[in-house]
């Protein structure tokens, strides 16, 4: 045999290779498992393929092969993920899974656990669909400072949702419950199928026209993902974000939130719970309104009895304080004046009278007529004028003589002068 | 009526002040009768008022319980 000759070689015949690290198998597919586990590339994934050999155990749990033309992979949707999701796998089906990459090591097996499962065909819509929520959300179309409050007491209201479906009926229930007063303006449109966006953008066409219109509920009832597409067009969302009046969205659906949605000023989970959120309780409002009333007019009133009580006080020093009291120790006074005057006056005139009699008897002491007693007379005229001379005697005028004891008439015979 | 110029509670404050001033001793009796009669004078325009709003507020909460009872009819 010759060296170097090629042939198969038997495995005892190798040479021998040193071995450096020998493993076991669990630990090999442990390690492996690990390693898929803690990366991202086994995760959040979207595996696009056709089911094969679907079957469900009997707890509920559904197993299935996806399978395109270059491999195929185990996937396991757990009975608890299965009732979440609305597509059932079967065979022949073109699906997108969603999951994450598990390996178990007792069959050393790699499978795909499946949360979420939709029709093939949407694979590029949704894709679509992403790329235009980023684009409108950079546009700012769903910040929030962009959303307006809904009114607080809205009287129109209108309604765009579907003619036939059991939305608007829910609506009419639910305001007419809450604010019989309010007016609902409906505004039928197509919310599914081809050209429901186009009808839903025309019935909100046709809302802004009116001037008195407060608010608007974009409402249809539940219905599976594919049939929301229309609430997801470009269009409607861009007819909604230029609406003049706030618009709250009450697309009834659990998981998916669609693009109407976001651009709504405000998003309820139904169409009932959209009719609570746009009109408010008309009996919980009358009922806070008037406790409020009452408050107020109980505060009212603490601030005129407030008031009143001040009045009351003032008045009341008012009276003590009165210029009548006043006016009382003034008169007082005043009489009191008069008293000491009066005193000082009686004081006074008794004082002159009895000068005057002193005086009046100096004079009398002094009279001339004291003379008379001792046998004079004196010569007064008829006038009463005294004639104390010779001289202004006239003869034959007639004169009175007064003695100390009476009067005598007399007339002058002749006059003869002294000297 | 003119509308009074001044405010109830200014009325009321000037009222006080003129019951303060009149405690003073040293008033001359002439400027304590004419803020005397100023008093007098503001005591009925504040009450007047008081009774006033009073009768206000009380007037309207008939107004609104009688809405309520017709809206509660109606």
């Amino acid at each position: 045999m010759r060296e170097g000759a090629k042939g198969p070689r038997l495995p005892f015949e190798a040479p021998a290779a040193p071995i450096a690290r020998v493993v076991r198998v669990g630990q090999v597919v442990t390690r492996l498992a690990a390693h898929i586990q803690s990366g991202d590339d086994f995760k959040d994934l979207w595996v696009e393929g056709e089911v094969v050999q679907a079957r469900v155990s009997p707890a509920g749990h559904v197993y299935f092969t996806l399978r395109d033309p270059v491999g195929q992979l185990a996937c396991a949707l757990f009975a608890s993920k299965a009732a979440q999701v609305p597509l059932t796998p079967r065979d022949g089906a073109k699906v997108l899974a969603h999951g994450y990459i598990e390996l178990y090591p007792r069959d050393g097996r790699c499978q795909l656990m499946v949360d979420d499962l939709r029709p093939a065909g949407a694979g590029d819509a949704y894709l679509q669909l992403e790329a235009l929520k980023r684009r409108l959300a950079a546009e700012g179309l769903f910040a929030s400072a962009r959303k307006r409050p809904l009114p607080p007491a809205p009287r129109r209201v209108g309604v765009v949702t579907s003619a036939v479906g059991a939305a608007w009926r829910d609506i009419q229930t639910v305001v007419a419950r809450r604010d019989a007063r309010v007016e609902l303006v409906f505004a039928p449109a197509q919310v599914q199928g081809i050209g429901a966006a186009e009808s839903i953008i025309a019935a909100l066409d046709g809302l802004a026209q009116l001037r008195d219109l407060d608010v608007v509920i974009l409402a249809r009832g539940g219905g599976a993902a594919e049939e929301l597409w229309p609430f997801n067009d470009e269009a409607l969302v861009r007819a909604l974000a230029r609406f003049p009046r706030p618009v709250c969205s009450g697309v009834g659906h659990e998981t998916d939130v669609t693009l109407a949605d976001l651009v709504a000023d405000l998003r309820a989970p139904t169409p009932s719970a959209a009719a609570e959120l746009v009109v408010p309780d008309a009996g919980a409002t009358a009922l806070r309104a008037e406790r409020a009333w009452r408050r107020m007019a109980g505060r009212m009133r603490d601030r005129i009895e407030e008031r009143r009580r001040r009045l009351v006080t003032a008045r009341r020093l008012l009276d003590r304080r009165a210029p009548a009291i006043r006016l009382a120790v003034s008169r007082q006074r005043l009489d009191e004046a008069r008293r000491v005057l009066d005193r000082l006056i009686a004081r006074v005139v008794p004082v002159r009278r009895s000068r005057a009699v002193a005086a009046q008897r100096r004079l009398a002491a002094l009279s001339p007529l004291a003379v008379l007693g001792r046998g004079y007379a004196i010569v007064e005229g008829v006038d009463g004028h005294v004639r104390p001379s010779a001289g202004v005697l006239a003869a034959g005028e007639r004169v009175r003589l007064r003695m100390r004891d009476g009067r005598a008439a007399a007339r002058v015979e002749s006059v003869e002068r002294d000297g | 009526m003119a509308e009074p110029e001044v405010s109830l509670d200014k009325a009321l404050e000037r009222l006080e002040s003129i019951a303060d001033k009149l405690e003073d001793p040293a008033l001359d009796l002439d400027e304590a009768v004419r803020i005397y009669e100023e008093g007098l004078r503001l005591y009925a325009e504040c009450a007047k008022r008081l009774d006033a709003a009073d009768l206000r507020i009380t007037q309207l909460a008939e107004a609104l319980a009688k809405q309520a009872r017709e809206r509660g009819a109606g």
